[in-house]
């Protein structure tokens, strides 16, 4: 939103991209050193890995939900078609891990898109029950098809690296930030505020709740192969209604419609899960604790519908003054 | 003058409702027409089936030469029919700016690969597009309120962003349900001159709805009005006025006795 056209602010939105470049170098080149050196060892380093692919899953669904407000939970289905694609590509069929990343990708944009066609006419608690279901069906296929091992699942190669990892982070971020902040985005928000309206201003109903269906897949399908390759071993049991949930946990809890707070919450609950994995018999009841403690005090999530840019006070006159 | 709008026979039910019966009107190119009634008489779902919402259960629809009986609303908008809603149903939580971008967007000729990669095509149309809205705010008398959410507007200023948001559309004809109501007599004169600005500037046909009757008869060339799903009367403001069937709908059959 910082980036408008008028010329005052396209420079300014210019110059924060530059700063945000090199910020995004820096991290980068410090975590890299950091694992190189060992500094940063096995244990957070996997914590990172953790936090990287939620931010992914968390942000996908974002779209789907807190952008076009069509209330899906059976995102896990997608995570599971990637992980079982990539692990597919790279055990079975020795491809190289790049590949199975892409092949991952296109395979859930691929479900996306035969399950959002029909289903996307359903509003509400009718399209939570249908994508539900999708989730659910996914799994027990899985479940049944002794090429990729059934119940015991398959063993997959640790090949998730940190340079990966990062790159798809900040893919998936760019890739939703530019298309939100379009027209094609207004068009997706126009869906989420109303849909006899936006259809009678213009917008294809069924083609953009599909779109957002199947970007937001796409990036779930990644995640998938991500989540493959740094667990060594999937089976179905990982992707089952629960995982679901806990995306859309993240979500929520972020503020729907808000990207940043989408990238916030997913790295908070993913440190706040880890901390409490030490503690196995009390980490459900903490976990539960957190989020009523949230729901009770910020009901609206951790930003509400606000982005980080609104509350930085350089940006926030400069997004007024483009606005006016 | 062309005819841009002609209904033939239409007819819609609901189960066994009738809810509108052979209605047959026409709009010719450039002119103010009103349809009038009292509440309930199947105004707004003549609207309703003019855009698209529901497809009638007989009859036609034409317009600019072409029969769009059951054509889907987003296709509508493209063809150049745009319409506001009778309870304002803006985008409440997106600027006023952007409740007009959505509507433009008909016209913008980038695709979301334009978008996501920010291709020159990108920043080309949406500058196009954000000066546009810009201008047409301005039109409006909203460019004040810009970057303001929707909601917060006051109400006057909502039923006016209805306005602008469907002319962002550039549409060819222009159908207003209710843009009156809940304004005080200060208000509706000054939206009533706005009509008449934009329908001038735009060059726009324009079908307004309105149970107000006093209100149409000052800005409308022709009238025509609604009872029970049926066309009971049409002609000019004066013709229609005495007519005693629009009376007797109006304010029932002793009023009609003690008028006589």
């Amino acid at each position: 939103m910082a980036q408008k056209n008028k010329a005052g602010t396209k420079k300014q939105g210019k110059r924060l991209n530059v700063w945000l470049i090199l910020a995004l170098i820096l991290l980068y080149g410090l975590v890299q050193a950091g694992i190189m050196t060992g500094i940063i060892g096995g244990f957070y380093e996997n914590v990172l890995m953790n936090i990287g692919i939620y931010i992914i899953l968390t942000v996908s669904l974002h779209l789907i939900i807190g952008i076009t407000g069509q209330f899906s939970i059976g995102h896990a289905g997608f995570l599971a078609i990637g992980a079982y694609v990539s692990a597919i590509v790279t055990m079975k069929l020795d491809g190289p891990f790049y590949l199975a990343v892409i092949a991952a990708g296109l395979a859930a944009i691929l479900a996306g898109i035969l399950v959002g066609l029909p289903t996307l006419r359903l509003k509400g608690d009718y399209l939570a029950i249908a994508t539900l279901g999708f989730g659910e069906i996914v799994r027990i296929v899985l479940l049944n098809i002794p090429y990729v091992g059934g119940a015991s699942g398959m063993r997959v190669s640790h090949m998730t690296n940190w340079t990966i990892l990062f790159v798809a982070v900040v893919a998936t971020v760019w890739v939703i930030y530019n298309l939100t902040t379009s027209a094609h985005g207004r068009a997706l928000l126009a869906i989420r505020e109303d849909e006899v309206a936006a259809e009678s201003m213009g917008v294809h109903l069924t083609y953009y709740k599909v779109l957002a269906f199947a970007i937001g897949a796409f990036f779930a399908g990644i995640a998938g192969a991500l989540y493959a390759h740094n667990f060594y071993q999937i089976n179905p049991g990982n992707f089952g209604f629960l995982k679901s949930f806990e995306i859309l946990v993240f979500v929520v809890l972020g503020g729907l419609g808000s990207l940043s707070g989408a990238v916030l919450s997913a790295t908070f609950l993913s440190i706040v899960n880890t901390l409490l994995q030490s503690f196995p018999d009390i980490r459900m009841i903490l976990y539960s604790l957190v989020l009523i403690l949230v729901m009770l005090y910020r009901p609206q999530g951790l930003m509400g519908n606000k982005e980080i840019t609104d509350l930085w006070p350089f940006t926030r006159r400069a997004r007024e003054v483009g606005e006016r | 003058m062309s005819r841009i709008l002609e209904t033939k026979d239409l007819s819609i039910a609901f189960g066994g409702l009738k809810a509108v019966q052979n209605v047959n009107l026409f709009l010719d190119q450039g002119e103010l027409v009103a349809l009038i009634g009292p509440n309930g008489a199947g105004k707004t779902t003549v609207f309703n089936m003019l855009t698209g919402v529901y497809a009638p259960t007989s009859g036609e629809i034409i317009f600019d030469g072409k029969r769009i009986d059951g054509t889907a609303p987003h296709r509508l908008t493209r063809l150049g029919i745009a319409r506001t809603f009778q309870n304002i149903r803006l985008f409440h939580e997106l600027t006023v700016l952007d409740n007009v971008r959505v509507a433009y967007q008909v016209n913008t000729h980038h695709t979301f690969i334009d978008s996501i990669f920010r291709l020159p095509r990108f920043w080309q149309e949406e500058g196009r597009m954000r000066e546009e809205s810009l201008a047409l705010l301005e039109t409006m008398g909203l460019k004040q309120y810009a970057g303001e959410k929707a909601r917060n507007l006051p109400y006057g200023a909502q039923r006016r962003l209805e306005i602008a948001r469907a002319l962002a559309t550039r549409p060819k004809l222009l159908l207003l349900d209710e843009p009156a109501a809940g304004m005080n007599p200060q208000e509706t004169r000054e939206l009533m001159q706005t009509i008449e600005h934009v329908r001038k500037t735009f060059g726009l046909t324009v079908l307004l709805i309105e149970h107000d009757m006093s209100l149409v008869m000052g800005i409308s060339e022709r009238i025509y009005v609604l009872d029970h799903g049926q066309l009971i009367a049409t002609g000019s403001p004066a013709e229609v006025r005495t007519n005693p069937r629009v009376i007797e709908a109006y304010l029932g059959e002793v009023a009609k006795d003690a008028l006589a």
